[in-house]
C-alpha cells in the first residue's frame, strides 16, 4: 500500500512546474514558492523533483559561487572541475540537454551579495531551464532590488498554511488505522500556528500514545490535557 | 583544434555509459560503430542492441554508408539529441526504462529531509503517483541502507503492524556519497555506485554453498 500526502503546498508547486515546463517561448522560467519555515515548503518542492527528477540543491550559508557550481555538477553526477566560468558553463550544458529542473531551496542565502544573484541568473539565461526557488517569507521583497532577476520569475507562490484537510491527508501516514477525529484535528491546525510541521509531529506522537493506551480513535475529550507540540519557548512555571 | 572540454560523469559506469560518452565525446560528428566500441571496450553485441534502442527513440541518427574497402560497406551515425551526461535508459524498442527511479526518489527524499523518518513516511515522501512507493519496499530498502551504513537508527521499533511503532532512520552525514542510489542487487549485496564499490555484502559459509540460504 502506498500513501501520497496531496496537501495543499504540494498542489501549488506542482501547478507552478507545469506552467514553467509548459511555458511559450519568451515567457520567464523561474518561480518562486516562500513562506514561513515549518510550511512544507522543502517537502513540497522534494515531492515535484521526486515526480520529475529534478536536481535539488540545499544552499548553506558557507557556499560562495564556487561551491554553489560544485554542488550543482555533483547533484548532476559529474565530477567537479575547473574554473567558475568552466563549471557555470558545465551546468548550463547539462541544464539544457536534460530538460530537467533546477530546484534551489534555503535561496536567501543567495540574496546577500550581488554576485550570487548573478550567477542564478547567468545559470538561468545559459541554460533557459526551469528554476525553482525556495525561500522565506520576504523574499519576493528582498528581490526587488534586483530587477533584472526579479523580472524573470513568471510564478510567485506563497506556501499556504496547514488546513484542516490538509492534516485530514497526514493521518494515514503518521497515524496508521487510527480514527483522529474532526475536533481534534481542528486543535491541533488550531495550535500548529500554521506549520506543517507541527501538526506532522503532534499526529506522530498522537499515534504513539493511542498504541499504548489501545485507542483504535482519539477526539479533542480523549486526548484531554495531554501535552501538543506548539513551538512555543516554555512558559515560566507559576 | 581545440575541444571544449566534456564534463565527465562521476562514479561507476556501466557499458551503456561509455557508450554514450563516447557517443557524445563526437560532438555531433558522424561515428560508426566499430569506433565507439573501440573507444568504450565494449561488445558488439551491447553496443548494436543500445544502438537500436536509441535510434528507436530518435536519439541517434543514420546518415549514410561508408565503404570500407572494395566490397563493404559501414553505417555513419549522429548523435541527433543530446540528453546530458547521463545515458538515455531505454528497452530495446526505444521505451524508457523507470526501473530504478522508486530507490532514487527514496534515496533524494533521506539526502533532502532533515528529520528522521520511518518506512511510511519515507513512501509517503518518496512516492508519486507515476512511480508509487510501497511501505514495504520503503522497510526493506532503508534496512539494507542501515546494515550498509548509510542511516542511524534514531529510535529502534517495538512492535509489529499498526499497533506497533516502526524504528525511525536518518540519514548518517558522513554517508551522504552522491546523487545515485545505492543499489541492492539481486544477491543482497549493496552497491555504491557513487564510490563505485561493493559496500556490504551477506557473510557467506560453506554450507550456504551446500545447503543454500
Amino acid at each position: 500500500m502506498s500513501q501520497i500526502a496531496q496537501i495543499h503546498n504540494l498542489e501549488l508547486v506542482r501547478t507552478a512546474a507545469e506552467r514553467l515546463a509548459g511555458r511559450t517561448a519568451g515567457l520567464p522560467g523561474m518561480a518562486a514558492l516562500y513562506g514561513p519555515a515549518g510550511y512544507g515548503k522543502t517537502t513540497a518542492a522534494l515531492a515535484i523533483a521526486n515526480e520529475n527528477r529534478a536536481y535539488f540543491v540545499q544552499m548553506r550559508s558557507a557556499w560562495g559561487r564556487k561551491a554553489l557550481l560544485e554542488k550543482v555538477l555533483l547533484e548532476m553526477g559529474a565530477k567537479p572541475h575547473g574554473t567558475i566560468p568552466q563549471m557555470l558553463d558545465q551546468v548550463c550544458e547539462q541544464l539544457a540537454t536534460s530538460g530537467r529542473m533546477l530546484m534551489i531551496d534555503e535561496f536567501d542565502y543567495c540574496i546577500r551579495n550581488d554576485s550570487m544573484i548573478e550567477l542564478v541568473r547567468d545559470i538561468y539565461e545559459g541554460s533557459q531551464a526551469t528554476l525553482l526557488l525556495l525561500g522565506e517569507e520576504m523574499l519576493p521583497q528582498k528581490l526587488k532590488r534586483w530587477e533584472r532577476f526579479h523580472s524573470r520569475i513568471l510564478s510567485w507562490i506563497p506556501a499556504q498554511p496547514v488546513s484542516v484537510a490538509d492534516a485530514g491527508a497526514l493521518v494515514p501516514i503518521y497515524c496508521p488505522g487510527l480514527h483522529v477525529a474532526g475536533d481534534l484535528l481542528e486543535h491541533l491546525v488550531r495550535v500548529s500556528g500554521g506549520s506543517v510541521r507541527r501538526v506532522s509531529v503532534n499526529l506522530a506522537t498522537i499515534h504513539e500514545a493511542a498504541s499504548v493506551e489501545g485507542w483504535d480513535s482519539v477526539d479533542r475529550k480523549a486526548w484531554g490535557e495531554r501535552p501538543i507540540y506548539t513551538g512555543d519557548a516554555p512558559r515560566r512555571a507559576a | 583544434m581545440s575541444r571544449k572540454p566534456i564534463t565527465t560523469y562521476a562514479g561507476g559506469k556501466g557499458p551503456r555509459q561509455r557508450i554514450w560518452e563516447a557517443i557524445r565525446a563526437q560532438q555531433g560528428e558522424a561515428w560508426t560503430r566499430y569506433h565507439i566500441a573501440r573507444v568504450a571496450g565494449v561488445e558488439d553485441n551491447t553496443l548494436t542492441t543500445y544502438v537500436q534502442a536509441l535510434h528507436k527513440a530518435g536519439v541517434v541518427e543514420k546518415i549514410g554508408e561508408a565503404p570500407v574497402g572494395n566490397i563493404a560497406a559501414e553505417g555513419q551515425w549522429r548523435l541527433a539529441r543530446d540528453e546530458g551526461l547521463e545515458a538515455p535508459r531505454l528497452r530495446r524498442d526505444g521505451s524508457r526504462v523507470t526501473q530504478g527511479f522508486a530507490q532514487e526518489a527514496m534515496w533524494r527524499t533521506l539526502r533532502l529531509v532533515k528529520d528522521d523518518t520511518n518506512a511510511r513516511e519515507l513512501a509517503a515522501h518518496a512516492g508519486t503517483e507515476t512511480i508509487p512507493v510501497v511501505e514495504v519496499s520503503a522497510k526493506d530498502y532503508l534496512q539494507a541502507l542501515l546494515r550498509a551504513g548509510y542511516l542511524i537508527r534514531t529510535r529502534e521499533g517495538k512492535g509489529r503492524g499498526n499497533g506497533g511503532i516502526p524504528a525511525r532512520y536518518r540519514l548518517n552525514p558522513a554517508r551522504n556519497t552522491g546523487p545515485r542510489p545505492p543499489m541492492i542487487c539481486r544477491t543482497k549485496v549493496v552497491y555504491d555506485p557513487n564510490e563505485d564499490k561493493v559496500v556490504w555484502a551477506p557473510v557467506v559459509t560453506e554450507e550456504d554453498a551446500i545447503y543454500g540460504t
